[in-house]
């Protein structure tokens, strides 16, 4: 991680309430929450790649959007570049898009089918006021498209998104935000809808966009493998918390949390000589998550859990360089 | 005899801007103690494969050739009633994202049971009682027989879709991407699962996926799907230490591990033809790194190489 952070986020909390019954809604002031993102901090250095590792439901894209303002934040503080982004009127806010972008996950429902690939392109530029004149902004273009792999532009410059495959629309999804010249983008599962075939080329251009430009990159995906491609650092959400986040090898080699190791364990290995292992985590995903609120959020499934962990959400703790884990035995 | 086999099945979707050939002349079979892994990307016809199997097919699309033997009776010649009695009970089919398949408004004891009466003369306690074993069989308490799909977390209601289709005793199952939108560890869970009563059973699987490590995982066999038609067919184990096709080849390496050490990042430059307009010659010899110039001119037969089955100009 470098000294000079680019995203601080501190404490970041994003709760959604729940109506459970109008009647009681209406006539008690109890009010419950779902709480999507719970007291989360880390920080993304300028050119890092921080990937965001967890099971649907565990609150990683709640955490992205929430770090861009698309949904706000219930708590916390989210810096960049030492300003308070959650203190940020909506003019401010809009000027601080630029610099923040994402890339999501449907590339097929993210575009707008009734715009040609330019025109989805110069819309980035005509928001943001970033050319003079049509002759800037059809360089630009050229160059963005270029730039992600449409070569040549002017072969995809008229095509609407249905004439494209899957891998090159999210190449269009890329460039669209890559015309901005933003310094953190969060891509949101940027693959898992593509085939296999094409998603590593979608990794390469990423990771060449973090060497070229030195674009910081929160990469939110459920697949450890794919993170480990092109990740500095992953961090394992569950339950709205990060449990563990460490350098990238030193937590696929050394995981500490139950949780963390049973993700691991459960990564498919495409070789058929490798023999599965046990997995070590009971059950499934609680469906009413605010049983275990105060307590460590993984207890009811980890199999090494006693009195202590029902009693106290444990805080994240050192363990190595660079290295937090949030459980009870890591002291 | 095998269990089941498909002899040069073509099954074509006649559009209004010409005939889709979305599978295209492909051959396999399966044995009792056989799981095959039909494997390729979207689009490439292995669910249309399968769906043939069942008899599925529906306009726009029309299977114009081939056989699908199963037992030793050609399906695509059943009468409607032979074909109403082979479903569930000769042959099951796990759909894709059975999440979505259930009956939202019946529990999925009903949703058992109503396979159940459909097949066999039984009363309703024996009817229940069997719903309730077969959910046991998954791994769901029997007393969730009341509950309702929404009920469920995902990767329980798979299993259900699993009782359901094995509820009659088929004597063939098809899971077409089981694993696909599921969590890592619960899509573990079920593969550990398909794995237990594959041996419990004794039942022959297709699996359908796009998933190396799902086939790598549970399947003996695999048939790797490129644009409509079988690239190449092989034993799990030898496919994967020494894949023939250029396909299977970059198939493998560009998927990536967390074992091991860090390998490095394989693309495969381009994307699958469209089927409207496919190449001449070999359909993959646009993203091939050894094509030839044979390639672009005329399409490889299927040949035998060391026990395994591939079509491409490499090997004569």
């Amino acid at each position: 991680m470098n000294d000079q952070a680019l995203l601080k986020v501190e404490n970041l909390k994003t709760y959604f309430r729940v109506r459970k019954n109008i009647i009681r809604t209406i006539f008690s002031r109890e009010v419950e929450y779902v709480r999507a993102v719970d007291d989360v901090s880390f920080n993304v250095g300028e050119g890092d790649i921080l990937g965001i590792v967890g099971e649907s439901g565990c609150g990683k894209s709640t955490m992205g959007r929430t770090i861009l303002r698309l949904i706000e934040p219930t708590a916390g503080k989210i810096y960049y570049e030492d300003i308070d982004i959650t203190s940020l009127k909506k003019k401010e806010m809009r000027k601080m898009r630029r610099k923040m972008q994402m890339i999501f996950q449907d590339p097929h429902g993210s575009l707008n089918p009734r715009r040609t690939v330019a025109d989805i392109l110069r819309q980035s530029v005509r928001i943001h006021r970033l050319a003079d004149g049509k002759e800037e902004e059809n360089a630009m273009i050229k160059t963005a498209l270029e730039e992600v792999g449409l070569k040549p532009a002017e072969e995809f410059w008229g095509r609407y998104p249905i004439l494209l495959s899957g891998g090159q629309r999210q190449r269009v999804g890329v460039g669209r935000i890559l015309i901005l010249q933003p310094k953190l983008v969060v891509a949101d599962e940027p693959i898992s809808m593509l085939d296999v075939s094409v998603r590593m080329g979608v990794i390469e251009l990423l990771a060449h966009l973090r060497e070229k430009f030195g674009i910081s990159l929160i990469y939110i995906t459920h697949d450890l493998a794919t993170a480990r491609y092109i990740c500095d650092r992953i961090a394992i959400m569950y339950l709205g918390k990060i449990v563990e986040i460490a350098p990238t090898e030193d937590l696929l080699k050394k995981p500490f949390h139950p949780y963390a190791k049973a993700l691991i364990a459960a990564a498919p290995v495409p070789d058929p000589r490798v023999e599965m292992e046990e997995l070590p985590i009971i059950g499934y995903v609680p469906l009413i998550p605010s049983d275990v609120y105060t307590s460590c959020r993984f207890y009811p499934r980890c199999p090494y859990a006693d009195k202590e962990c029902r009693e106290q959400d444990p805080p994240l703790v050192e363990v190595g360089p660079a290295h937090y884990v949030a459980c009870v035995k890591a002291k | 005899m095998a269990l089941l086999e498909v002899e040069n099945l073509k099954i074509y979707y006649f559009t209004g801007k010409g005939a889709v050939k979305a599978v295209d002349d492909i051959s396999f079979s399966v044995d009792k103690d056989e799981t095959l892994g039909l494997i390729g990307e979207s689009g490439c016809g292995k669910t249309t494969a399968v769906f043939a199997i069942m008899r599925f097919a529906a306009p726009p699309g029309r299977i114009v050739g081939g056989k699908i033997i199963f037992e030793g009776r050609d399906i695509l010649t059943m009468s409607a009633e032979q074909v109403r009695l082979l479903r569930g009970q000769g042959i099951a089919m796990v759909f894709q994202a059975a999440q979505n398949a259930l009956n939202p408004v019946m529990t999925v004891g009903q949703q058992i049971t109503e396979v159940i009466n459909q097949h066999e003369q039984v009363n309703k306690e024996e009817a229940w009682a069997r719903a309730r074993k077969q959910l046991e069989l998954v791994g769901i308490s029997g007393d969730r027989a009341k509950s309702y799909p929404h009920e469920f977390s995902g990767g329980m209601k798979q299993r259900v879709g699993i009782a359901i289709a094995t509820a009659c005793n088929p004597r063939l199952l098809i899971l077409d991407e089981p694993v696909t939108g599921l969590d890592v560890i619960v899509q573990r869970q079920l593969l550990n699962l398909v794995n237990d009563l594959r041996e419990k059973l004794r039942l022959p699987i297709i699996f359908i996926t796009h998933d190396l490590s799902v086939i790598a995982e549970t399947c003996s066999k695999v048939a790797v799907m490129y644009a409509g038609k079988i690239v190449e067919q092989a034993d799990a184990v030898s496919l994967y230490e020494n894949p023939a096709h250029p396909y299977s080849k970059l198939l493998i390496e560009a998927y990536p591990s967390i074992k091991g050490e860090k390998g490095e990042l394989v693309s495969i430059p381009g994307a699958p033809p469209g089927l409207l307009n496919p190449p001449v010659g070999c359909y993959f010899h646009p993203r091939c790194p050894s094509a030839m110039d044979i390639c672009r001119k005329t399409e490889p037969p299927m040949v035998k190489k060391d026990g395994r089955l591939v079509a491409c100009h490499l090997y004569k």
